[in-house]
């Protein structure tokens, strides 16, 4: 990629968001019900006068017409200030800072058991292509992507957490062992998709010429598969991989829901359902701006890995 | 980095009042060895401990953080707690609370007359609320008493004053406080050391006034989920828990395991009817036909497992307003097929056979609002639907997010609209009584307007005399009766389920106590 | 068609998966027929009874026979992804197939609206379009298209651009035809394969996102028997009556693995140069 090219991409990220975080103001502010009432009493279930709530409303600024109260944000925003949380009482940079490390931690744990599940399954079974190892490995990948994480999530909760009585049951701290099953969770649907994957990339690899052309010269076997054909069949996985870690550090919202993770993804479903409109634009805008960020960050190092491309383009 | 600065800083503060401990109180210095710091799970909304902020008090309350003048028993009568003794002058305008003397706060202070007042005061300056539950003429200290001139005769002073809006901070220090994170210094037996909406870590209050406390240490978990709240439980994550929902309570049984303190709470699963007459439940004779085709008993028996008493009159069980007497009068009981006969004695017929009854080529169709908050409501609501088609009336369920029930509420958008309500407040049931039927009042959105009920609730508002307060209560409890004025499903029973290394953990119908100096390590 | 029929004699794998769907969408046809009980109708005095000889697959919170909901719900869920897939692939490859062919402008809008989809989080965005409309069906439908038409408006438009290189476009352009002449006659049909094998293999996806919906309460809405919001209803009592938890969650399961497998079929029929080939 060219200097012009990276500038055209770093803007078009910009102009993305800006749609991004209007469409999401947008959405909060037609929703039916808003922040004032859940500040004064959450749902316990009191009868609160529309006096106490209309005087909280203009007091937070939410009387104000929309397109203002926008306008208003987006000036705070462009200085790096992302508002306030009523929700958290604090700033929303801060509570994004705090709900940070857990997504990371988990988007990290549940990639690397991915990774030292699918890796070697997918070239095994390649190589062994239609043995019985590589049959049960396909089913099983057929059965993992077919089941819904939060569903797996319950499942494992039940077995794990109570019939087995191994891990945790209580979410919500991060730890070694809370972070094991929605870890898993997650990364029982990615090693399935990513086993076939790597099969599959393998196999087109081994029918290219120079792997035949390697086998006329003579060299092993476990030559050919390690030193010519894995470097290049893991190079479309890199996209793969960039995409997937892209939408984990989003957040998997339903699975931390599931499991009371604190990462961003909840952090997002409660501040909807809390009605905490700077915090949702916070988080929108942050998981946006994440995920195009290592897309970029993909496409440079795709392109420098692979010295054919950067020739191509 | 800022974070672990002010733990530490709270740390060392609160070491500091230990050793700063003089004159009053003293802890418990051999607290029991059994079981020192435990773990308690709850729900909570509340993100910060200003007490005179929004309805947070409750929780400042309920961490046992902060007391009141006037404590709750468990028929809601106002019996003494920081304020020992009470008296009303003849003109019923001068109230003289005298605090009881050995009464001090968490830093060693000692609560006077003066700091009481001054904290009531605060109350009144920073909270609106309060000025909705009395308006007084003057309110000071005088030694230990605490005098309140009101500008109208208030019946239920005393009781408001034990609402948690009213808990009783030392005013002397308060500035120097961050009242949202750290709490007031407060009188109750634990103290807080850190507070986060998720996690609450109290410890105890070496200078606690009113005997020893038993934990040195207790951590309070915010979690939410009824499901996640009962496995931790049960796995020892916590060592007790507040309502644990009804489906799992049969799972902690097991009395050599666990405690169950269950008591049928002070509040109402109810819904409001919308009685306009251009709504179908204008008439009263279907309104009578759906109360009699819903079989509450069953709800409340089978599908709640008898976490609930079903419902009837207007007020629960747990209160003394007549409720087994009214509940034997209510002329709506289960009966569906008196309700097939008043449906069709008010017109309606199934004359095309889709199995909803119609008049005018329209189905008896009405909308039942309902939110998903609380696991009973969907329940009811899906019960509802179920039965009320027996007997050919569509009921439409419309899940509503909670935040917006209020409105729909009070703009009357509903031919039903259920919610879990508190029924006393302040100790009393007037406001509850008035709410939602009284003609002219902000909730009222249901159109309902008797002037038979309007009456008696005007009586009701001066009178002082509790008998008779009792009275005009059970009169405005038959009328709605009689006018099928209102849809009880039931009443929830509330519980604290512990394990068996806690003792005494008992629940009040008053859901602002949980955490008491009276829960203590088992022997 | 020809090749669906060359495709199912003699490709195995494809005409056992292709009767199993088949036998799917004749459960959910049939429902009213195989189900012992009326799936709505609530025996209350019955309730959360574990599965035995009466309800094999136990009832549930209200005493509803949870496996003849099981079999209604085949009704709501596959309805409900069809009807996603649907809505899905006409957005999805119409704002493709019209960024490709028309360029410029179009395009620019196109991709960029395409752009600024891709990079929300999909899930978060379906919440809150759920929340303003209210949850059900449709508005979940509603939503998922909202966050999933981008991936088919990318693949239609690259189609479009390797077509409109080929000879006979040209040749229609040159002979004055009219684009929509072109667009229906030489385009659609050229990429009709490639897109309907790519909406095939997402069934399964799609249908986890829709139950996902609604199992956080954002789809279909009680009574409906459908299986996300099955699995909410079984999640509260996953202790005491795991049952209702088990049965929706497997029945998905089976659905989504024989839809994929089809997926998979359909497109070694479709397009044997992908064979090997993601």
């Amino acid at each position: 990629m060219t200097k012009k090219q990276i500038l055209a991409r770093l803007g078009q990220i910009v102009l993305v968001l800006l749609g991004i975080s209007f469409i999401t103001f947008a959405l909060v502010m037609l929703a039916p019900g808003d922040v004032a009432r859940q500040m004064i009493a959450g749902n316990e279930d009191i009868i609160v006068s529309q006096a106490e709530i209309d005087a909280l409303r203009a007091e937070l600024g939410l009387d104000k017409p929309f397109f203002f109260q926008y306008l208003d944000w987006l000036g705070r925003a462009l200085q790096g200030n992302l508002g306030f949380s009523f929700m958290a009482k604090k700033p929303v940079v801060e509570e994004l800072f705090e709900r940070l490390p857990g997504t990371i931690l988990l988007s990290l744990a549940s990639l690397v058991m991915m990774m030292v599940v699918s890796i070697p399954m997918g070239i095994y079974s390649a190589v062994k292509r239609g043995g019985w190892i590589d049959n049960i490995v396909r089913a099983f990948t057929f059965m993992g992507v077919s089941m819904p994480g939060f569903w797996v999530g319950l499942m494992l909760l039940w077995i794990f957490g109570l019939k087995l009585d191994l891990l945790p049951i209580v979410g919500g701290t991060i730890g070694v062992d809370t972070i094991i099953l929605p870890a898993a969770t997650l990364a029982i649907a990615m090693a399935s998709k990513y086993t076939r994957q790597v099969r599959t990339a393998i196999l087109e690899e081994l029918g290219q010429d120079y792997v035949v052309g390697a086998r006329a010269r003579g060299m092993s076997e476990s030559h050919i598969l390690w030193k010519e054909v894995l470097p290049n069949a893991m190079l479309p996985l890199i996209t793969l991989l960039g995409l997937s870690l892209g939408s984990l550090l989003g957040g998997a919202a339903v699975i931390e829901m599931v499991f009371s993770w604190p990462g961003l993804g909840r952090l997002a479903i409660e501040a909807i359902t809390y009605r905490d409109f700077q915090l949702v634009q916070g988080v929108v805008v942050w998981i946006a701006l994440m995920y195009m960020v290592i897309n970029l960050i993909v496409d440079l190092s795709y392109n420098y890995l692979d010295p054919r491309l950067r020739k191509v383009r | 980095m800022k974070k672990l600065f002010k733990a530490s800083a709270a740390a060392a503060m609160i070491g500091l009042l230990a050793f700063a401990a003089a004159g009053c109180g003293g802890g418990d210095k051999k607290a029991a060895e059994k079981k020192e710091v435990v773990k308690m799970g709850v729900t909570n909304f509340a993100d910060s401990l200003e007490t005179t902020d929004n309805y947070f008090g409750w929780v400042v309350m309920r961490y046992g953080l902060g007391e009141c003048l006037v404590k709750f028993d468990k028929k809601m009568n106002s019996t003494p707690w920081l304020a020992d003794k009470w008296t009303i002058s003849d003109d019923k305008l001068t109230w003289t609370f005298h605090i009881n003397d050995k009464a001090c706060f968490s830093n060693g202070n000692k609560l006077t007359g003066e700091i009481a007042a001054a904290s009531i005061l605060r109350t009144f300056e920073k909270a609106p609320r309060a000025q909705s539950m009395f308006e007084y003429e003057s309110i000071k200290g005088e030694g230990q008493n605490v005098i309140i001139k009101t500008k109208k005769p208030v019946p239920t002073l005393p009781g408001m004053l034990g609402d948690p809006l009213f808990i009783i901070v030392d005013t002397s220090t308060i500035k120097d406080r961050d009242t949202a994170k750290q709490g007031a210094i407060c009188t109750g037996p634990y103290a807080v050391k850190t507070y986060s909406k998720a996690k609450a870590e109290m410890v105890r209050n070496e200078h606690y006034w009113d005997g020893p406390v038993p934990f040195k240490a207790v951590d309070i978990l915010t979690i939410d989920d009824p499901n996640t709240r009962a496995m931790a439980l049960q796995k020892g994550e916590i060592d007790f828990a507040i309502n644990i929902a009804a489906g799992d309570l049969q799972l902690f049984k097991d009395k050599n395991k666990f405690n169950i303190s269950e008591i049928s709470s002070l509040r109402d699963v109810l819904a409001r009817l919308n009685v306009r007459p251009e709504r179908p439940l204008g008439d009263l004779k279907v309104r009578q036909a759906l109360l009699r085709s819903l079989d509450r008993v069953t709800y409340n028996k089978v599908l709640l497992k008898d976490t609930f008493v079903p419902g009837g009159p207007y007020l629960p069980p747990s209160v003394d307003y007549g409720y087994d007497e009214l509940y034997k009068q209510d002329p709506n009981q289960y009966n569906p097929e008196s309700a097939k006969k008043l449906l069709e004695e008010a017109g309606w017929k199934d004359t095309n056979g889709d199995g909803y009854v119609d008049k005018d080529g329209k189905n008896l169709e009405m909308d039942f609002i309902f939110y998903s908050g609380r696991a009973e409501l969907p329940l009811y609501a899906e019960a509802t639907q179920a039965d009320a088609k027996k007997v050919g009336i569509k009921v439409n369920l419309k899940n509503v997010d909670y935040n917006v029930l209020d409105g729909i509420g009070r703009r009357g958008e509903y031919d039903l609209c259920i919610s879990n309500i508190l029924c006393l407040q302040a100790g009393d049931p007037e406001v509850f009584m008035k709410q939602y039927l009284t003609t002219g009042q902000e909730q009222n959105g249901s159109g309902y307007s008797n002037p038979e009920y309007d009456a008696l609730s005007d009586k009701l508002s001066v009178e002082f005399d509790p008998a008779k307060r009792r009275e005009i209560i059970i009169a405005m409890q038959k009328v709605i009766l009689n006018d099928a004025a209102s849809l009880v499903f039931g009443h929830p029973q509330t519980n604290m389920v512990s394990s068996k290394v806690v003792a005494d953990a008992e629940i009040l119908p008053c859901d602002y106590y949980w955490l008491t100096k009276d829960i203590k390590p088992a022997q | 068609m020809e090749t669906l029929v060359n495709g199912f004699k003699n490709n195995r794998a494809f005409a056992v998966t292709s009767i199993l769907v088949v036998l799917l969408l004749l459960v959910a046809v049939a429902a009213p027929v195989l189900a012992p009980y009326d799936p709505t109708q609530a025996t209350m005095k019955d309730a959360f009874l574990e599965p035995g000889a009466q309800h094999i697959f136990g009832t549930d919170k209200l005493g509803r026979d949870c496996f003849s909901r099981v079999l209604y719900g085949a009704r709501a869920s596959l309805s409900g992804v069809l009807f996603l897939v649907a809505s899905v692939f006409i957005v999805g490859t119409t704002m493709g197939v019209l960024s490709g062919y028309f360029g410029g402008k179009v395009d620019i809008v196109i991709m960029r609206i395409s752009d600024m989809m891709i990079s929300f989080p999909g899930m978060i965005l379906a919440i809150a379009v759920a929340g303003i409309m209210g949850g059900s069906l449709v508005n979940a439908v509603i939503a998922l298209t909202i966050v999933s038409w981008t991936k088919y408006a990318r693949l239609a438009r690259s189609l479009v651009l390797q077509i409109k290189r080929r000879d006979f476009v040209d040749a229609a352009i040159v002979n004055g035809g009219s684009s929509s002449h072109i667009l229906w006659v030489h385009i659609l049909p050229n990429i009709l394969p490639m897109m309907v094998v790519t909406a095939a293999a997402d069934i399964g996806a799609l249908m986890m996102e829709l139950a996902g919906l609604s199992f956080l309460g954002f789809g279909s809405q009680p009574p409906a028997p459908e299986w996300g919001l099955m699995l909410n209803e079984g999640r509260q009592q996953l202790q005491t009556a795991p049952w209702l938890m088990v049965f929706p969650g497997l029945a998905i399961f089976v659905t989504v693995v024989i839809f994929n497998l089809w997926g998979d079929n359909l497109r070694d029929v479709l397009d044997p140069r992908n064979n090997a080939i993601e």
